[in-house]
């Protein structure tokens, strides 16, 4: 992992001065402020600004050739919309978060996906996710009906890391139709992820 | 113990002696493994101990030959449980599952006065993160009864395994090499 923290900065720096290091120059590389999350992306998305409050960090990645900020909220738009976060949690949060618990994360109002069973939500897959550094979580693809014609399809990988001190999450999320003509770069961006102790 | 064996929380498990290792110069295994059902941990005790009655809702008992599971012992007894349920787990919940969810013995509610809370006194507590388990031991004192408790859930699994070592004051200082052997004992199996 550590070894690949340091590839990114390389890569940066080749997409800097594009001067034949034989890396890819197609993407771009969200990195989160400690370090501990990275990601890539088609170059010709946009990235967002960061933004760190309190002890959450937190910026999107819009797939939209007009981005705005207010994409970053739609769950059923045109194009993909990449959000990637990570929480410090307090002591209290962290005596008391459990495993299932993240799965909340994937939805806006704190709903899991997974325990609605109202007919309007359809888990594709909803895998625990276990690496060798003692990341742990979920990896949920669902489709969910939002009413009036309007189905969002989102991805999201949600982990504590080894000490559950922080939760890393990557969050993709657009119209289902969407997300069927993108699951390629989706699954490109999901298998990009980067986890670092 | 009565009290706690008859937590809810702590589902039985049958468990299985393994097999012998440990062999000294003669030959002689000195150690046995144990492995919780359905969990994937194994464990090791001395040779001598043998399983002390039948399992139940608890778990499973092992100590000396006639080591009595419900007593204030002498001997030290293990107590291995399984639960299948990690994935609701945190650390308060694991350290709540010692009192049989009736309290956090790191961070006891001062309101439960003349209660098992104000009679226990945790004296150690460390929290454990492998790559693959995560978990907590914690020793408390409840009267003379000292328990060694630990708690370990799988991460691959979501399994939980929980052992607890509990004799009197006495017995626990003449064996807290043997204790300490017992529960850093647990291996993973792949």
């Amino acid at each position: 992992m550590r070894r690949l923290r340091g590839s990114l900065g390389l890569w940066a720096l080749c997409g800097t001065l594009v001067v034949g290091c034989g890396l890819s120059t197609q993407h771009g590389y969200v990195q989160s402020e400690d370090g501990s999350l990275s990601l890539r992306y088609p170059r010709e998305w946009t990235d967002m600004p960061q933004e760190s409050v309190g002890t959450e960090w937190i910026t999107g990645v819009d797939g939209s050739p007009q981005p705005s900020e207010t994409n970053l909220l739609e769950l059923t738009g045109p194009d993909p919309i990449v959000i990637a976060s990570v929480y410090q949690l307090d002591q209290e949060a962290r005596d008391t978060t459990t495993l299932d618990a993240l799965r909340r994360l994937a939805l806006p109002d704190g709903r899991d996906p997974t325990t609605i069973d109202d007919g309007s939500v359809e888990v594709v897959f909803n895998n625990n996710f276990v690496d060798e550094n003692g990341f742990e979580g979920h990896h949920l693809r669902f489709r969910i009906d939002l009413g009036d014609g309007e189905v969002s399809t989102a991805e999201t990988l949600a982990v504590f890391d080894s000490e559950r001190t922080r939760v890393q999450q990557v969050r993709v999320v657009c119209s289902s139709l969407c997300f069927a003509d993108n699951s390629d770069v989706i699954d490109e961006i999901f298998d990009s992820v980067r986890l670092t102790p | 113990m009565t009290g706690r064996r008859s937590s809810p929380t702590a589902l039985g498990g049958a468990v299985t002696a393994l097999a012998a290792l440990g062999l000294t110069a003669c030959g002689a295994p000195t150690h046995q493994i144990i492995q919780p059902e359905p969990a994937t941990f194994t464990y090791e005790l001395p040779i001598e101990f043998v399983e002390l009655g039948e399992p139940d809702a608890a778990g499973t008992s092992y100590g000396l030959p006639g080591a009595a599971a419900d007593t204030l012992a002498g001997e030290p007894v293990v107590l291995t449980a399984t639960s299948p349920d990690g994935g609701s787990q945190s650390y308060r919940s694991l350290r709540e599952l010692a009192t049989g969810g009736q309290f956090d013995p790191l961070n006891p509610d001062p309101a439960l006065v003349d209660t098992a809370a104000s009679q226990t006194t945790l004296i150690n507590y460390a929290e454990i993160s492998e790559p693959d388990v995560w978990g907590l031991r914690m020793q408390l004192t409840i009267g003379d009864l000292v328990i060694d408790y630990q708690a370990l859930v799988d991460r691959r699994t979501d399994n939980v395994v929980l052992t607890e070592v509990y004799c009197t004051l006495a017995c626990f200082t003449d064996q807290v090499d043997l204790i300490d052997d017992i529960q850093t004992s647990w291996q993973l199996e792949s």
